[in-house]
């Protein structure tokens, strides 16, 4: 029995390409907008404006609690949802007397919102000259240790949230005692107080554990619209919550979503920057789809048939 | 630059390399990279930790009176006879203490949010839509639902009409595993944007040519 | 009393007991209730907290034991940065007004130039592994890779501008994917799992599920 010695032909070679050429090849496309940026600008989807409306739409009086989401290992995709929300929060004029109440639960947050509030994130002077009457700032709070905590929290917030970064006791802060007098019990800060919680994770079950606690959570359950800031591949896991009647009111996604939220606020920032790098990219994910499947088809319905 | 931010850049640059010599292949300075890291997390742990304790247990109870805290100290201590073989069953004390906690919060909560308006959503976006788009997509959501559930039935053998809509169900799973996927696709893609971006403009241009960011 | 009773019963009774009290609290508006959860929300922080040398344990035996069994030169630097990296944050901690150094800015230059970066560029270095599966695994050969094709292409190219400015349909075309079949995929997921979840939390909480507590 003669055996042919198996010969690479065109789709065998196409469908093997070496992985390097193709690590290369991704680099160098993501390289060229850094080198020159091309400056395509995204179009606004219909999730981010709910995210802008939802903020814009709070009525008069409103009280916002602010997670402080910062992951420092994802800080080129976190980083710009964050800050671009930050701004939008900063820039609700001060005639509506919207509180803002924030905090951070990760060790990055605290390393990191120091540097932010006085740079990329520094509130308007009338917030300044307002601290503690419109606005607080708990700093580092293990406010989502674990689930227990995160729940702990919603039923009544000094349970974390002992005192803000000055050290003042969470119900001798004048805000704090404005927004507790909401809704009953007039004396404890929980979820029934607030108007809008913006929470952020990459984690892609905390949209499950977020809705249980802080919407569905509590009797009579606290119903605490969210916003939610994430990354790409947590979006389907927000997905069966999302809905203007449901808890999820809008989320962000990443780098990509902070570019569409730049662009409808006019707030250019490093999401735009990052969106700008993915274009290339984009076309090299096609291209090199292309050549995979090319080569599947082409040796299915071309290639040559071994001989034994 | 001081000199403090410049060597923060090279060190930043040196792990950063180290990390992209993997696409080569394995090699001595890419372990070399992840090891220093993993050292600093552990450390990281440590200091973070000890930081926790400090407000949450010695403070309060050394300066506010609030001695029960000792009994958290003494139950998060005794997690630490996990690591014998004799007496680990000490540890299942602790440990379901935080077992029977973190299941009572969110057992419950899952019964509402995760299951029974899930149901009722599923239905209600039917009844509810209002144009004949979200009245497709609600249609198409309750079919992908039904399917997928049905790909979950384990107790009777995949034939007939549960042979068919397992299948569909499959499809549509593989629909949620593709949209996570190219979340996860974009995410990283991102991620690798500002490592490129850092090495161009921080190191190169910042560093190097002395170039203002 | 028996072993049996001391290491087995009595932890099981104990996650029955403290559950309870929790999934009371989420029916029955009783501030004591309420107190109860709060209370033992910061107890098991600080059980965490004082826990932390658990997985300092194995993190650094797992290194010393892989430099055992390899004594070679590169391992030795490689254990060796681990060690000196741990025992400097370590340090640092410690030396620049501990417990709040943390905070501190001779920490934060740990934290901003080795963490950020190193574990950024490794995802990074996934996003291209990710490419290589692009080419490689995504052939529409079976019914499976055809929907993830596109379905996850479509959700790739509505996150980039190039194709989103230039190519008329592309949004929508990826919001329908995640709205609708996407949508009902993961509802169903969600719907599965926690049914299953629930039944195993219930069990625990009724003492018939003493698997989650093995312990070696």
């Amino acid at each position: 029995m003669q055996q042919e010695a198996k010969q690479k032909d065109i789709w065998d070679k196409l469908g093997t390409i070496d992985y390097r050429y193709i690590y290369v090849t991704f680099i160098i496309l993501m390289f060229i907008p850094i080198l020159s940026p091309l400056g395509i600008p995204m179009k606004v989807g219909p999730t981010t404006q709910a995210y802008y409306n939802t903020i814009n739409d709070l009525p008069k009086g409103a009280a916002i609690l602010f997670h402080n989401w910062v992951s420092l290992d994802i800080w080129s995709d976190n980083g710009p949802v964050l800050i671009v929300t930050g701004k939008v929060l900063w820039r609700i004029p001060q005639d509506k007397d919207i509180t803002i109440i924030m905090y951070q639960s990760t060790s990055d947050g605290a390393i990191k919102m120091k540097d932010l509030l006085v740079a990329d994130l520094k509130p308007p002077q009338w917030r300044l000259d307002t601290y503690g009457k419109t606005w607080v700032n708990f700093g580092y709070q293990l406010v989502y240790y674990s689930e227990l905590t995160f729940g702990a929290t919603a039923a009544d917030m000094t349970s974390t949230c002992k005192a803000d970064i000055y050290n003042t006791p969470t119900m001798n802060i004048e805000a704090c005692k404005k927004v507790a007098a909401k809704a009953p019990p007039y004396d404890v800060l929980n979820a029934y107080d607030f108007d809008l919680f913006v929470f952020g994770s990459w984690g892609c079950t905390d949209p499950d554990v977020v809705v249980r606690q802080w919407w569905t959570g509590g009797a009579p359950p606290y119903r605490l619209p969210i916003l939610f800031m994430t990354i790409g591949n947590c979006v389907p896991n927000a997905m069966p919550y999302y809905g203007p009647t449901n808890a999820i009111k809008a989320f962000i996604p990443g780098a990509a979503g902070a570019a569409e939220l730049e662009l409808l606020t006019g707030l250019k920032g490093e999401g735009t920057k990052m969106a700008d790098i993915t274009d290339l990219g984009g076309i090299g994910t096609l291209i090199f789809f292309a050549i995979g499947n090319v080569a599947f088809f082409g040796k299915r319905f071309f290639g040559k048939k071994e001989v034994t | 630059m001081s000199i403090q931010a410049s060597l923060g850049t090279i060190a930043a640059t040196i792990v950063i390399t180290s990390q992209l010599t993997m696409l080569w292949k394995d090699n001595t300075y890419f372990r070399w990279g992840t090891r220093v890291v993993v050292g600093y997390m552990i450390a990281d742990q440590i200091a973070w930790q000890l930081y926790y304790l400090n407000s949450n247990m010695w403070v309060p109870t050394t300066t506010k009176g609030e001695w029960w805290w000792w009994f958290a100290l003494i139950a998060g201590l005794m997690l630490y006879f996990r690591l014998s073989r004799a007496h680990g069953w000490v540890a299942k004390y602790p440990l379901g203490l935080q077992l029977g906690l973190g299941i009572g919060v969110a057992t419950i909560g899952m019964l509402r949010a995760q299951i029974l308006d899930q149901i009722k959503n599923t239905v209600a976006d039917v009844i509810n839509a209002k144009t004949p788009m979200a009245l497709f997509n609600a249609i198409v959501a309750f079919v992908a639902v039904v399917t997928v559930v049905s790909y979950f039935i384990f107790t009777r053998e995949h034939t007939g009409v549960l042979a068919a809509t397992s299948y569909v169900g499959r499809a549509f799973m593989m629909a949620s595993i593709a949209t996570i996927w190219a979340g996860d696709y974009m995410w990283a893609m991102a991620i690798l944007a500002g490592v490129l971006s850092f090495l161009y403009n921080n190191f190169l241009r910042n560093l190097i040519l002395g170039q203002p960011l | 009393m028996s072993t049996t009773l001391i290491r087995r019963d009595l932890p099981v009774l104990i996650i029955a007991l403290f559950g309870w009290g929790i999934v009371a609290e989420l029916f029955v508006p009783w501030p004591v209730l309420t107190q109860y959860k709060n209370f033992m929300a910061t107890f098991t922080t600080i059980m965490g907290n004082a826990a932390f040398g658990i997985g300092t344990f194995y993190g650094v035996t797992a290194e010393y034991n892989m430099l055992k069994r390899n004594r070679t030169l590169p391992q030795f630097i490689v254990s060796g940065s681990f060690f000196a990296m741990l025992i400097m944050v370590v340090g640092v901690s410690f030396i620049y007004g501990f417990p709040n150094a943390v905070l501190g800015n001779e920490y934060k230059w740990f934290t901003y130039n080795f963490y950020t970066w190193q574990a950024q560029a490794q995802y990074g270095v996934m996003f291209l592994y990710q490419c290589g599966a692009v080419y490689r695994v995504l052939r529409l050969r079976s019914m499976e890779t055809i929907v993830i094709s596109f379905c996850g292409l479509a959700f790739i190219l509505r996150s980039i501008p190039l194709f989103v400015s230039f190519i008329p349909g592309v949004m929508e075309l990826g919001d329908w994917v995640v709205g609708a079949p996407s949508l009902g995929g993961t509802r169903a997921a969600t719907l599965t799992t926690s049914i299953g979840s629930l039944v195993v939390g219930l069990r625990a909480l009724i003492g018939k599920e003493q698997t989650t507590l093995e312990v070696r």
